[in-house]
């Protein structure tokens, strides 16, 4: 059975989905909310490129009328207008760079929102599957990166073809047939353009993957670097790197070769359509038409051939961006695999009786690692998992806080199927202590409320006293106001344990469980915290998993997991009486002491 | 100035193609140049003058001009990017190889959104500013100097008029300079934030979940992602506020051209031709003025992505080799391999003492334990072994060598450690277990495999083919513990530590890699931290810490003989009771 296998820095993320003008509809979504700003930027942006063309008819007029006339006057009014017609521009100009600065920074601020937002919704498998860099750098960098095309670019886009359609209209008010003339360059630019944009996106794909992939393996190296440096890997690793970083190199040289081809090209055709100007202006239309006419026909074609110009940089740009965008809508159409029902209603205050009826579960497709496992834990007990590891004890409590799905059966806390009940509601009266204890950059304050936010000092203190942490804390002169560095820094595994375990007992829960809570806090500490959350487990429902013969005997039933289910299932005593597999666990564990 | 030397530095390997691309991109404005003299030509002699025969032939060149301008503009666009690339893999591998260097203390500083906010961001701003900045500044430049020599060549009176203006531009964009400095360097600050709380996110993802905090991730993060947004307005207030006074005082010379360029066409001291020769090149006085607020936004970003690159590779690791460390020498004088001890040993974080004078000596082949309160100091101690820190006071020798004699990649070679919090990474199991030798068979790393009890990598997907999730998320805390000692054995060092190594592992899988660490087929001295007292209790001699300080030591007998803290650890552990007494006794148990 082949099971898709996981992510790695060094396998590129193959996008399945075709290349499509889907992604840049749904950024349109984004953009339809700003339409009133856009819409002024727009009109700004028109006036202005209108009043900008004015400017060479002045010339014109000045060198076709005022100077044969000798009029100094006429000159004077003329550049005055000029000086009006320009500032009036630069005006303008500022007012659509303004609007569109806000409106760009408001799109990306939204779709990093919802990039976000939708990253929170998925499972756990969704990190588990890819290194985490990969994850960070679209969040980040991707978003930074379509900012520009989805502001200015597409602004820009529509601008320039407008701007295109008033010089055209110019230049046909000017001289049809010369116009005709210069329109005659765009088939051959489009047929360029378009026979070199498949091997382009390609190009531009294969750079995000390798981006990401660099990014990845920075990002896992810089977390695992006491690993690197405890095995002397740093001369391996900087290979590994540096492979990587080659990668990305010839990607982007590559990308870059094609990109750069566009820029020639116009400039190519804009000469060659020049000197068609000239031969159709002066071979066959001169003298009939005026030097005048000839030098702003000039002039209109360079203004024409700019835009297009610019629209060509914008559809490189947008090639580039594509790529990028590509990422962000796949991570937000990602599926939610675990989310409310749609008729879900918030659990009551619960009593916290716990019931597993026929669970079956598996993390892939094939293989159950739970296979109909049912039992009834009765509210204010405490439950002690044991067995040997990756029986399923983790994933029993997984599954009670909903962290997965079941293929079979049903989980009912006080009578409510928890698949029926909102997420929020269910997981916020459960304090769950995994085994990762992870900490976040912040204070101490913050880490703890991060179990419940209006938590006041005393009640952190409180907690903190339950699990014998005051001592630490007021060994530093700032308390609960002391910053603790990314992933806890320098705190001692245990003491990062017990920290979580504040932060788990602030919340208040009714249903606790505890992973391996206390695998790395010493014997006195834990004995001190044992007594701490005797009463305080008392009214609440308790899920312990534990190696530690202390801590499991006191509980009020024991289950033994084994094979993906329970063996057996009672108290210390009744257990011991069974003389099985609890027994021999136990007295083994004796043996050793 | 600084950063720009710097940057020359690192563009060692592409220095020459980066000025190649910089000489042409100075010919290529003569280039521009030519095309409007021969528009000239073309309005003057052909339009005016009536010569069309010259008409072709100046088509023609004009062409060509353009054509080998456009080639030579796509060789400077390939000489660029391969140089911009080169510099970004220089810098990218430079950087990357400075911080293996780099010590415990130097990670626990930065956070590590930071430091990739350098390798994904800044650098790739340094790239974007030789692509781009670097070579319109100096194109800038050199245009306007050129179109004004030009000028002045053709009809010097009108190009004072012209260019009259110009000094005031450059002032106004000097305060714009000044006012924009900081700027940038707040905005990379909130960006280096924003990829922080990010990462923390993704990394804390089962956190988050476990709390039901969502809610708060996300207005978190917006706090992060709208201080950045706000920022980049910021900039761009500014920059408008300046952008009408450069924009307009460029483009005044529009209006030069065309009062002044009339009154001297009336006067008779400019030709129609000369005249649109300068209405076509005005673009070439202007454009680099207009360019300008443009350019020092893009210099500004570069001088505060540059210092940021250039602070990180400026900070000297706080361990590292001895000049006098000579790996070659010491391996040879080596005399007791895997000897350890610690003389009066004291350390300090910042101003807190946290190993107070500790003393002790493992011998070749012995096994000792630490055990004591979290936060005691246990983690340190084997931290000093490997010269993770160096202690303030005191020696730690290894094989009879002082620690900082040691050539640091020699001396690690020899240990083999597991950590508390076990890292893995996300590569396959197989290749987790070679991490320190990757030379390891198929066989070989199954075999440490099996030592270390982790037969249920067979059970996994791929077996030992399987990727393992990043940290080694998706195994359990018992599972990674034992891939984690597998790696370190595999390496067969000298000297073994396992911190807190079979926490998570149930008893019955603890005593049996206790019985197979006891017949390693290779010579090893073992250090094993541990709470629980089955791990430690066949140890040849525990050490018991309390605040940094040993306070009992002995083998297991003896310290239960002693009655003391080992005694009562052993108690509350046990949780002996009469019937477990009773139990023991039956089992023939002496007690």
């Amino acid at each position: 059975m082949a099971t898709p296998q996981r992510n790695r820095y060094d396998i590129d993320e193959t996008l399945h989905s075709p290349f499509s003008f889907k992604h840049l509809r749904r950024s349109f979504i984004y953009i339809r909310k700003h339409i009133k700003k856009m819409t002024k930027a727009f009109v700004a942006s028109a006036v202005a490129s209108i009043l900008a063309l004015c400017v060479p008819q002045l010339v014109q007029r000045a060198l076709d009328v005022s100077v044969p006339n000798k009029d100094i006057g006429e000159l004077v009014l003329l550049a005055g207008l000029a000086a009006i017609l320009i500032i009036t521009t630069i005006l303008l100009s500022r007012l659509r760079a303004r609007t569109l600065t806000e409106v760009g920074q408001d799109i990306i601020f939204e779709i990093r929102n919802d990039l976000f937002t939708h990253m929170q919704k998925l499972p756990f498998t969704y990190y588990d599957d890819r290194p985490h860099g990969k994850i960070l750098v679209r969040v980040v960098q991707y978003v930074n990166s379509v900012a520009n095309m989805l502001s200015n670019g597409i602004i820009d886009f529509i601008l320039e073809i407008v701007n295109l359609i008033f010089i055209i209209v110019f230049m046909l008010i000017t001289n049809v047939k010369l116009t005709l003339v210069v329109l005659a360059g765009l088939p051959i630019l489009f047929f360029v353009l378009f026979t070199i944009k498949p091997a382009q996106r390609r190009a531009w794909q294969r750079v995000s993957n390798k981006n990401s992939n660099l990014n990845a393996y920075a990002a896992e190296s810089i977390n695992g670097m006491r690993i690197t440096q405890i095995f002397t890997r740093e001369n391996k690793n900087a290979e590994i790197f540096d492979r990587l970083a080659r990668e990305y190199r010839s990607a982007h040289f590559k990308a870059g070769l094609i990109s750069n081809l566009v820029q020639p090209t116009v400039d190519n055709i804009s000469q060659i359509i020049f000197s068609f100007l000239y031969l159709v202006g002066v071979l066959w239309s001169y003298p009939m038409v005026s030097l005048g006419v000839i030098f702003a026909m000039g002039n209109y074609s360079w203004r024409f051939w700019q835009p297009i110009n610019r629209l060509s940089q914008i559809y490189n740009q947008f090639l580039n961006t594509i790529a990028y965008l590509e990422r962000i809508f796949e991570t937000m159409d990602e599926p939610v695999m675990i989310e409310d029902a749609p008729d879900a209603y918030e659990l009551p205050g619960i009593n916290g009786q716990v019931v597993f009826e026929n669970v079956t579960f598996g993390y892939t497709e094939g293989e159950n690692v739970l296979e109909n496992l049912s039992f009834k834990v009765e509210p204010g007990m405490s439950v002690a998992l044991v067995g040997p590891t990756g029986a399923g004890k983790t994933t029993i409590v997984n599954l009670l806080s909903r962290f997965y799905d079941l293929k079979d059966g049903r989980i009912l806390i006080d009578g409510h199927d928890i698949s029926k009940v909102t997420l929020d509601s269910l997981r916020r009266q459960m304090g769950i202590m995994l085994q990762d204890s992870f900490i976040f950059s912040g204070t101490i304050a913050e880490n703890i409320r991060y179990g419940r936010l209006d938590a006041t000092l005393e009640e952190m203190e409180a907690a903190s006293a339950v699990v014998h942490l005051n001592e630490f804390i007021d060994k530093f002169p700032e308390r609960y106001d002391r910053e603790i560095k990314e992933r806890g820094g320098r705190l001692s595994q245990g003491q990062k344990q017990l920290l979580a375990f504040a932060r788990t007992i602030i919340s208040d829960p009714k249903i606790l469980i505890l992973d391996e809570a206390t695998s790395s806090i010493d014997t006195k500490t834990e004995l001190y915290v044992q007594k701490g959350i005797n009463h305080l487990l008392a009214g609440r429902t308790s899920f312990i998993i534990a190696h530690r013969l202390s801590t499991i005997r006191n509980c009020d039933c024991i289950m033994f997991i084994k094979n993906g289910g329970i063996t057996e299932c009672g108290t210390h005593e009744e257990l011991m009486e069974k003389k099985g597999d609890y027994f021999r666990m136990y007295t083994s564990q004796l043996m050793e002491l | 100035m600084e950063s720009f030397k710097w940057l020359w530095e690192n563009l060692s390997g592409y220095r020459k193609r980066y000025v190649l691309c910089l000489v042409l991109s100075v010919i290529m404005p003569f280039f521009m140049l030519v095309n409007p003299t021969l528009q000239r030509q073309l309005v003057d002699k052909v339009l005016v003058g009536g010569d069309r025969d010259l008409l072709i032939p100046l088509l023609l060149i004009m062409a060509g001009i353009t054509l080998s301008r456009s080639l030579l503009n796509y060789l400077s666009v390939v000489l660029v990017e391969s140089a911009s690339l080169g510099v970004m893999y220089n810098l990218r591998t430079r950087v990357y190889g400075h911080l293996q260097k780099m010590d415990l203390k130097f990670f626990d500083d930065n956070p590590a959104g930071d430091i990739m906010t350098i390798i994904s961001s800044d650098i790739d701003i340094v790239r974007h500013s030789l692509v781009f900045v670097f070579r319109q500044i100096i194109s800038g430049i050199l245009l306007f100097v050129c179109a004004s020599v030009y000028y002045f060549v053709m009809n010097w009176k009108f190009a004072i008029c012209m260019i009259a203006l110009t000094p005031l531009i450059f002032v106004v964009s000097m305060i714009y300079r000044t006012k924009v400095k900081t700027i940038y360097k707040e905005l990379r600050q909130r960006l280096s934030k924003l990829n922080t709380v990010a990462q923390e996110n993704i990394e804390g993802n089962r956190v988050v979940k476990a709390f039901a905090r969502e809610e708060y991730e996300i207005e978190k993060f917006n706090l992060r992602s709208s201080a950045f947004r706000d920022q980049n307005l910021h900039a761009q207030y500014i920059w408008l506020k300046y952008f009408p006074l450069i924009e307009g005082l460029s483009q005044s010379m529009t209006i030069t051209t065309l009062l002044f360029g009339g009154i001297f066409m009336i006067n008779g001291a400019l030709t129609p031709g000369e005249f649109i020769a300068f209405n076509s090149l005005s673009w070439a006085v202007t454009m680099p003025f207009q360019m300008l607020g443009q350019l020092f936004n893009d210099l500004q970003r570069f001088i505060a992505s540059a210092s940021k690159i250039m602070d990180l590779l400026k900070i000297e690791p706080g361990i590292k080799n001895e000049p006098s460390a000579d790996a070659q020498s010491r391996v040879k004088d080596i005399k007791t391999p895997g000897d350890i001890e610690f003389r009066n040993v004291s350390f300090s974080f910042s101003d807190v003492k946290v190993l107070h004078d500790i003393s002790f000596h493992i011998k070749p082949g012995e096994t000792y334990a630490i055990m004591g309160e979290t936060g005691s100091g246990k983690t340190l101690i084997v931290n000093l072994i490997s010269r993770f820190y160096d202690a303030q006071e005191g020696a730690v020798l290894v094989d009879g060598i002082d620690v900082r004699q040691w050539d640091l990649t020699e001396l690690r070679r020899g240990i083999g450690m597991t950590t508390q919090e076990v890292f893995l990474f996300s590569d396959t199991v197989d290749s987790n277990i070679a991490y320190g030798d990757l030379s390891l068979s198929e066989e070989e790393v199954r075999h440490f495999a099996e030592v270390s009890a982790a037969h249920f990598i067979d059970d996994l997907s791929h077996g030992y083919q399987t990727i393992i999730g990043e940290r080694g998320v998706g195994l359990s805390g018992g599972q990674k513990q034992r891939i984690a000692l597998a790696r370190a054995l595999a390496i067969r060092p000298r000297i073994l530590i396992l911190d807190d190594t079979t926490s998570a592992v149930d008893m019955e899988t603890e005593r049996y890699i206790q019985n197979q660490l006891d017949q390693l087929e290779f010579e090893c001295t073992k250090i094993i931290i541990a709470q629980r007292i089955s791990a430690v209790r066949k140890a040849d001699c525990i050490l018991l810490l309390e605040d940094g300080r040993i306070v009992e030591r002995g083998s297991h007998e003896q310290l239960l003989a002693q009655r003391g803290r080992y005694y009562e650890l052993w108690r509350i552990q046990t949780g002996v009771d009469e019937d477990d007494k009773q139990l023991m006794n039956e089992m023939g148990v002496s007690f």
